[in-house]
């Protein structure tokens, strides 16, 4: 993995669409990774006016599972609840367990144009490695 | 990796088990297709699940078959009820992601000056894109159990289509052992409201034109004839069923462990099939599978309505009826000759379909003679083909063939190479009307993104592994 990394990039699948993603700490790195999930869905979001809010908590017996559970989480608030995540508020991370509050707003498709449709995000070659100096994460997502 | 793979003949390729494979690999491909195939990790994946335990003849690998989540896309595997497992990563997130083929008694000609307004109602009438909901069909959740457990049934109960229709689906549009109470909260909650609509990405409602006959008995037998106007739809089990593979996927992960199960890949997460994870899994995927049943139930009732409509005409005089409707994301319980000697096997069929033999009792007395109807789609620019399937596929793939064109090109290439152009125009210019509802979609699904499918299918017939009926182009193109 190169080192100038700041967020997160796409990587190439021939069929789907992966994430390689860092963070100074595990809480950034899962954040970088659902504001990159959010790109990968609506595009570059400009504004950032919140109006509601949605509390996920995730359970997993590692990190890569939390990390699964937490962005596909994301995609069922979406898919249910028409709720766009706009920013993340971390509130606690550990090896087992995760809560966030997301700050966003309601599906508009003037205001969200929808780029594509993520079915889920997969286990398939997910790595999360704590780095020398923070973390980073590779993840590809079912389109 | 550099894997081994010896050439058996023109259209066929064998992977010697290396490592822990405990079988081996079995390519459909033509070389140029190889090679192609060596630069991805697909081979990879085909030697993968040639590792799992209980696995019976070979890991196959369809010529369509690229880099998938576990399995290869394109993959099929058979295993043993004893010592064999399921895996959620060889039958994929969209559970019964499938195709259904309607005909009707019109002629292309019939549509002339027609086109564009036939597009708009089904574009209007059929929700597609992104999280598209039905606003008018709201599930109980009462409702939505018995679409879990009688699948295509519940819709023609509901008013939405004939027991004809039922008769021309795959397992007559219900997988039995279906059991709700093993779907989650959340995919229930994900599947209320998606019920009836078509999803994004390659999913597509397309209105084509029988092009050219290639086999003139089957295509009678299937009610086709040249010129013929025809509705081919492509969608799955949306949200349900991606919600169903994710949460088993963490229970089969577990599950791997519990039962000591050696994993190469931890999307390739299994159980056994004796297990109770194993059996559980497979009666929600049910679940999932009859809800894809009965979405391509209800989106067929919406194209009737459609073209009545548009074309002024009552459903006798359409005749719009269907001519088969397959899944090519699916496990299921099936009997095959192996070794002189029938076998109950668990197969897995992931972007691969089910190409059973004429004569054979599972598919439709009217296609007994010919062998059951085989749908393969292309890309929206190009064809479609109609297939029978055959007694070699039986032999030798149980009874499987390919599923479709396959990517050859990320998402990414693909805007990239229609940058500058204007696909909707270009299309139109060629004769077909495309609606979609997302931004990026086709940008994404432009043509030359996908393997010529004429080559896919024409591998699957030389290998003798189906038979080619048809070739439909398409007319009218509806992309979520």
């Amino acid at each position: 993995m190169k080192g100038s990394l700041k967020k997160f990039r796409y990587l190439e699948h021939t069929a789907d669409m992966g994430l390689e993603v860092a963070g100074d700490s595990l809480a950034e790195l899962f954040i970088h990774a659902a504001a990159g999930l959010r790109e990968m869905i609506f595009g570059e979001i400009s504004e950032h006016a919140a109006d509601r809010q949605e509390w996920i908590t995730v359970e997993g017996e590692d990190v890569e599972e939390l990390l699964v559970g937490w962005l596909n989480e994301l995609l069922f608030l979406f898919e249910t609840r028409g709720f766009v995540p706009l920013t993340f508020r971390m509130e606690r991370i550990g090896i087992g367990d995760m809560s966030a509050t997301v700050y966003g707003a309601a599906f508009d498709e003037n205001r969200f144009p929808v780029l594509r449709e993520v079915k889920a995000v997969t286990y398939h070659r997910l790595a999360v490695k704590k780095m020398k100096r923070g973390w980073r994460a590779s993840l590809y997502v079912d389109l | 990796m550099k894997i081994r793979i010896d050439r058996i003949d023109a259209c066929r390729w064998r992977i010697p088990p290396f490592g822990k494979m405990r079988t081996e690999g079995l390519v459909f491909a033509t070389e140029k297709m190889l090679k192609a195939l060596e630069e991805e990790q697909a081979l990879e994946q085909v030697c993968n699940v040639a590792t799992l335990p209980g696995i019976v003849g070979p890991s196959i690998g369809m010529p369509d078959i690229h880099w998938g989540y576990g399995f290869p896309i394109g993959g099929v595997a058979a295993f043993d009820p004893a010592d064999g497992v399921v895996s959620p990563g060889g039958v994929g997130y969209d559970i019964n992601c499938g195709v259904r083929l309607l005909r009707c008694k019109l002629s292309v000609d019939e549509l002339n000056g027609l086109r564009d307004r036939l597009a708009d109602a089904l574009f209007r009438n059929i929700p597609s894109g992104v999280g598209s909901q039905r606003r008018d069909l709201k599930l109980s959740r009462q409702d939505e159990n018995r679409v879990l457990t009688s699948g295509a049934r519940w819709a023609v109960n509901q008013g939405f289509g004939t027991d004809e229709d039922l008769d021309r689906i795959e397992e007559q549009g219900c997988l039995p052992g279906g059991r709700p109470e093993l779907v989650s909260d959340k995919a229930l909650e994900r599947g209320r409201s998606q019920l009836g609509t078509l999803g994004s990405g390659n999913h597509f409602i397309e209105v084509d034109q029988v092009a050219e006959i290639h086999d003139g008995e089957a295509a009678a037998a299937l009610g086709l004839f040249q010129d013929q106007v025809t509705v081919t739809i492509h969608t799955g089990s949306r949200g349900l069923g991606h919600q169903v593979c994710d949460d088993f996927l963490r229970v089969m992960h577990r599950a791997s462990q519990k039962y000591g199960i050696e994993l190469p890949d931890r999307q390739l997460c299994c159980a056994p099939l004796a297990s109770p994870e194993g059996k559980e899994y497979l009666a929600a995927m049910a679940c999932a599978a009859n809800f894809a049943f009965a979405n391509r139930q209800l989106i067929t009732a919406w194209v009737r309505e459609s073209f009545e409509r548009v074309l002024e005409k009552g459903p006798v005089d359409l005749g719009l009826s269907v001519v088969y409707d397959v899944c090519h994301n699916i496990a299921k319980w099936e009997t095959h000759p192996v070794g002189g000697r029938e076998r109950r096997l668990c197969v897995h069929r992931k972007g691969a379909t089910r190409a059973f033999p004429p004569g054979h009792p599972d598919i439709p007395a009217v296609y007994r003679s010919v062998g059951q109807p085989v749908l393969i789609p292309g890309d929206m620019g190009r064809y479609s083909y109609v297939l029978v399937g055959t007694r070699e596929a039986y032999a030798e793939t149980f009874g499987s063939t390919c599923h479709g064109a396959g990517r050859v090109m990320s998402r990414h290439a693909a805007k990239k190479q229609a940058r500058g152009h204007r696909i909707a125009a270009e299309l139109a210019e060629q004769g077909i009307v495309v609606r979609a509802a997302g931004h990026a979609t086709l940008a994404e699904e432009i043509p030359a993104a996908y393997k010529d499918v004429a080559d896919v299918v024409r591998v699957v017939h030389d290998a003798g592994i189906g038979k080619i009926v048809a070739r439909l182009r398409p007319l009218i193109v509806i992309k979520g």
